[in-house]
């Protein structure tokens, strides 16, 4: 208990330090028109795709992007999860960012992180206050920290959004959109995990169609493949602890930031 | 919101975007921040976050769209011979059309004016042979709450959605939470039926419904929505139905029960079933019912009888298309049910590729050519039979082996699309057939 | 009835409001918003006014196209008579009547009225109606409605374009007031007919005036500023309508006198200006030959003094169906004109009655019939259209509808059905 409490302390000093350096940069993001999509805030984690060295400490930045509902209200709360390999990464820094903060230079981000070491999972959630018309901008909200294992043979691990949820000045929710983090360790291979698979999740396309009559009865065999698929996908992305993670429990903070 | 995180977590295991992220550049607004930007910060130059998740420049025809939707489905509904199954999202795009073969201004994008509300929806079908009704006499729906009425009566918009088929919807506003007690009234059916549908649907009725509009509403509908892989984003293809089950395959009612099973156990990808087990379970969320909904798809070609008609070029497709919409055109025996007489029917039933959806209130003719020379030139009547569903179909006296057979499409279907669908069925060339010979 | 409350609206909304509200505190309150206004009087003679009562044309303004400008107020008094009609009762209705016509010009500054008898009035009487009377019980005209029917008596309608006037005449009638711009009211209605209140109504016609209810969820901001109806356009185009000689019954008792129905509807207007675009509306609303060539302008003002619709354009309407998969209202409806003539007569007015924007659809004919026929080709079940595209049918909504005679002035208070005696086998 007395290592998480000491990287806590760790992690508050290092966040307010990059918030004054993040907040001149919102405002020059001008957000693109508002093309033929519906709307979702769009969560990235940035880059998409890392070459790290096994005992190297990497930064990656998750993203986020909103334009807001239709009718011109932001967001005001973010929420998410990053979940990892715990035996590939260890996370040592969790900075909040300035999204929310877009627009007005008078909001603050009322902020907390939770970072489950066991599990390879980083949690944060955000608030903008006061909401005001809210947050529709691009802009880094939170930045990770991770130190690759020092032993880790070459491999390709992912880093992965879950539970991503933005809000609505109005209350509602905002349907989100992920996007994850690719990391090759020590020249790991491209993960091939998904791109074998050309048998989309619901999806008929044109090239696959054998013919119009075929179409809906071989929906129904897609199907079924898809349920194998996430039976299968069950215990996947989080693997089972080991012995070597001993620094179990979960470290939360809370606290609150400016742009100014 | 822990149960819900739940199924979310599950969800996007299954479908996180690990493969998708090069392939797709092309299809992503991305913030353009590399011309004129002047910023020294560098977390600025990494953001390479889409502005939007849209598709551009769809192609002209069927494509998958960025997402699937979800919505919470209500109680299916009694009123005389109609039966409706209402269906509730959250307020969204989609297009209408007002003549629709290409003029400026006759397809327009549709944002909802208001987000506070819902985008409500009803299948509208008949519970004896399952055939979704694909046309609007012209409903009208009033929403009330506490008995005052909110807002002016509304005739919904007809409507094509990849994942639900053929449906009424509009998007309703809504300024308060609270329970919202609505009512659809459905006048006579106007277009011919024929069939076990003949003499039905001559009198209005009215159907009555209720929902709850709040938070727990809007945490369903929103988190249940599916964004897809990046790399299927406007590809031609489309998302498959929503609910395949029980009486979309109407034309095989042997197999009915079987289908039933089948579709029970691969539903849970579809999302639409999750809040099962969610967190929103306020007894009207049964998933039982909506197994009983019908999705709009018609009877698969080979469910009709005749001389199936051959298109003069041979296509990659099992049907022949125009505007991407998949053609079967059939010559009933002379002496069949839908004629008088020892004439001969010819049915033409125009429905999307992929899933077999209607396409309504289009306009179409035939012309016959025999060595060149006019033998026949009809107008197709819309029509909407117990068995072979909606199709346009015209008695013809005089047809023969070798004749030309020509389909004018003279105005596409003028029904509102969901995305995925709004690039397809406008223009649409005439389709060329011949009777085969023998 | 609580009065508007002042603070909270324009002038006009005020005014308006008051109107609606009816009453003699709404007059009051109307009069001193309406102070210096100085309303022009009316005749000693009635003889020297129109025989018709519905002789409104020659006495309202124009504009600069020499289109009629309906007054800008209207008020639909329902009626219901307390006993039944006697010499007695006649001459207190026609007294009622005169006043008004002393108290203010037969003009738009001052007051037009008509007062009219439904099919449920003419059933007590043991006679029927004349052959030259068509005058049915009103009735549902399509698959898609169901109204209810004004089974009451009678029919005041009020129209001025000052709202202190409408107000100012309906309180005179029903003693809630002694004087009437200067003339002194001796007798009213009262005691010959009560006042059906709940089947009051009220409207408003007039440019600008519609987007002047954006407070109501109803009615959205992006209503065109100057639109003189709800639907975004000007009708009542003097080529598009009806004269008054053509809608007049010629011959027999009621001769000079003419029919009026009244359909009120709920109009939906968030979907006709937040989802159809212009182009779509002028599609709907004219012909998809008025939307390409862009005959309308923003709000009719590029049409002038007619709607535009050529033989040719109405004639298109069944082919505009097969080949635009799209017609418009006005072009179907046009299909009805009898030798290319209009056979409608519209007087119809806007209405927030009930808080929701409507339309009180008032059109004077010679037969009731004639409105059928035009109602009829306005479905345009016959054109295979889908219902949305078919004209403006998916934004109406019908509840009520009353068939009137409007006998001529000689005949207005408590007609018998049959004044002359006459058999009606012997009308031509």
């Amino acid at each position: 208990m007395m290592g998480t409490d000491s990287r806590s302390r760790r992690s508050l000093s290092i966040a307010a330090a990059t918030i004054v350096a993040c907040g001149l940069v919102v405002g020059l993001l001008v957000p693109a028109t508002v093309g033929a999509g519906d709307n979702a805030t769009v969560f990235s984690l940035e880059p998409s795709e890392i070459e790290a060295d096994a005992g190297e400490t990497v930064t990656i930045d998750l993203v986020a992007s909103s334009h807001g509902d239709l009718a011109g209200n932001g967001i005001d709360e973010l929420s998410f999860t990053i979940e990892y390999d715990a035996d590939a990464f260890a996370v040592t820094d969790v900075e909040h960012g300035p999204m929310l903060t877009a627009g007005d230079d008078d909001t603050e981000v009322d902020g907390s992180v939770a970072i489950d070491e066991d599990g390879g999972a980083v949690t944060v959630d955000q608030e903008r206050t006061p909401s005001g018309d809210g947050a529709k901008s691009t802009d880094t909200a939170a930045t990770l920290t991770l130190t690759v294992a020092e032993d880790l043979s070459p491999t390709t691990e992912t880093l992965e959004i879950t539970d991503a949820e933005a809000r609505l000045i109005n209350g509602n929710p905002q349907a989100s959109f992920e996007r994850d983090t690719t990391v090759h360790v020590e020249g790991g291979a491209p993960d091939d995990e998904e791109s074998a698979d050309d048998d989309p999740d619901g999806i008929t396309l044109a090239d696959d169609e054998d013919g119009d009559d075929e179409a809906v009865t071989e929906a129904n065999e897609t199907t079924e493949n898809t349920d194998a698929d996430s039976s299968g996908d069950g215990g996947d992305p989080v693997p089972g602890f080991t012995p070597l993670v001993t620094l179990g429990g979960i470290v939360a903070l809370l606290f609150l930031f400016s742009r100014r | 919101m822990q149960d819900h995180d739940f199924d979310r977590r599950t969800f996007v295991r299954r479908t996180g975007a690990v493969t998708g992220l090069l392939a797709l550049a092309g299809c992503l607004g991305t913030d353009d921040d590399d011309d004129n930007d002047d910023t020294t910060e560098e977390t600025d130059d990494d953001l390479e976050a889409p502005a939007f998740p849209e598709v551009e420049d769809p192609p002209d025809a069927v494509y998958v769209p960025t997402h699937r939707e979800s919505m919470r489905m209500l109680e299916p509904v009694e009123a005389g011979d109609y039966t409706i199954a209402p269906m509730l999202s959250y307020p969204h795009p989609f297009w209408i059309l007002t003549g629709g073969a290409g003029g400026e201004g006759e397809i327009e994008r549709n944002d909802p004016e208001q987000m506070d509300g819902v985008h409500m929806m009803f299948t509208l079908w008949d519970d004896d042979t399952g055939v979704v009704l694909p046309v609007d006499s012209g409903n009208a729906i009033r929403v009330f709450r506490d008995g005052e009425q909110v807002g002016s009566p509304r005739s919904a918009w007809t409507m094509i959605s990849q994942a639900m088929g053929f449906h009424f919807g509009d998007n309703v506003p809504l300024d308060d939470h609270g329970t919202y007690t609505v009512e659809v009234e459905l006048p006579p059916l106007s277009t011919r039926t024929t069939g076990q549908l003949e003499g039905r649907f001559t009198e209005r009725a009215t159907a009555t419904f209720e929902f709850d509009y709040d938070e727990a509403f809007w945490d369903h509908v929103v988190g249940e929505v599916e964004y897809l892989d990046e790399e299927y984003w406007g590809q031609r293809g489309a998302l498959e139905p929503m609910d395949h089950g029980g009486h979309g395959d109407h034309g095989d009612q042997q197999e009915h029960d079987d289908d039933d099973h089948d579709h029970d156990g691969h539903d849970d990808h579809d999302g639409h079933d999750d809040h099962d087990h969610g967190d929103h379970d306020d007894g009207r969320d049964d998933h039982h019912n909506h197994d009983d909904i019908p999705y709009s798809a018609l009877p698969a070609a080979d469910a009709y009888p005749g001389t199936l008609l051959e298109p003069i070029d041979d296509p990659d497709t099992d049907l022949p298309r125009s505007g991407d919409a998949a053609f079967l055109a059939t010559l009933f025996d002379s002496g069949s049910r839908l004629v008088e007489g020892d004439d001969r029917y010819l049915l033409v039933s125009p429905r999307t590729p992929y899933n077999r959806v209607p396409l309504a209130d289009m306009a179409l003719s035939a012309t016959i050519e025999r060595d060149g020379e006019t033998v026949a030139d009809t107008e197709l009547v819309q029509t909407i039979d117990g068995e072979y569903d909606l199709h346009y179909g015209a008695s013809l006296g005089d047809v023969q082996p070798g004749d030309a057979v020509t389909i004018t499409i003279e105005s596409p279907p003028q029904v509102a699309r969901h995305q995925g669908y709004e690039t397809a069925f406008l223009e649409m060339p005439p389709i060329e057939l011949t009777v085969p010979e023998g | 009835m609580t009065l508007p409350d002042r603070s909270s609206l324009s002038r006009r909304d005020y005014l308006r409001a008051l109107v609606a509200v009816g009453g003699a505190t709404a007059l009051s309150a109307c009069v001193s918003e309406s102070d210096d206004v100085d309303v022009p009087t009316g005749t000693d003679d009635p003889d020297s006014l129109p025989a018709r009562q519905h002789a409104w044309n020659d006495a309202l303004s124009r504009d600069d196209h020499g289109n009629v400008q309906p007054p800008e107020h209207h008020v639909l008094v329902a009626l219901s008579l307390i006993d039944e009609p006697s010499d007695d009762g006649r001459e207190r209705v026609e007294d009622a009547l005169e006043i008004l016509e002393r108290a203010y010009e037969w003009s738009n500054e001052g007051l037009v009225f008509t007062l009219g008898y439904t099919p449920a009035y003419f059933d007590r009487f043991d006679d029927s109606l004349p052959e030259t009377v068509d005058l049915p019980e009103p009735e549902p005209l399509t698959d898609r409605e169901d109204p209810t029917f004004d089974e009451f008596d009678a029919v005041l309608h009020l129209a001025s374009d000052r709202s202190q006037v409408v107000l100012e005449a309906e309180a005179g009638l029903f003693g809630e007031a002694d004087e009437l711009n200067g003339v002194d009211v001796e007798t009213g209605l009262t005691g010959v007919f009560e006042r059906v209140e709940d089947q009051r109504r009220t409207g408003f016609v007039g440019e600008g005036l519609p987007a002047e209810h954006t407070e109501l969820s109803g009615v959205p901001d992006s209503i065109p500023d100057e639109a003189p109806f709800f639907m975004g356009f000007r009708s009542g185009f003097d080529r598009s309508q009806a004269t008054e000689d053509r809608v007049t019954i010629e011959d027999g008792p009621f001769g000079g006198g003419t029919t009026q129905q009244i359909s009120s509807m709920d109009l939906q207007l968030r979907i006709w200006f937040e989802q159809d675009n212009h182009y779509q509306r002028v599609t709907k609303m004219f012909s998809p030959e008025h939307a390409d060539e862009e005959l309308v302008g923003d709000i009719g003002e590029a049409l002038t003094s007619t709607n535009a619709l050529t033989d040719e354009r109405i004639e298109s309407t069944q082919d505009d169906a097969r080949t635009r998969g799209v017609v418009g209202h006005a072009q179907k409806a046009a299909r009805a004109r009898v030798d290319g003539e209009p056979p409608l007569l519209r007087r119809d007015f806007n209405t927030v009655d009930g808080e929701s924007p409507g339309l009180h659809f008032l059109s004077l004919q010679e037969d009731i019939e004639a409105f059928v026929r035009v109602r009829e080709a306005m479905t345009g079940d016959d054109l295979g259209v889908a219902n949305a595209n078919n004209g403006i049918r998916s934004y109406i909504f019908v509840t009520q509808r009353g068939n009137y005679l409007i006998p001529p002035r000689s005949l207005r208070a408590l007609p018998p059905a049959n004044p002359t005696g006459d058999d009606s086998s012997e009308e031509t």
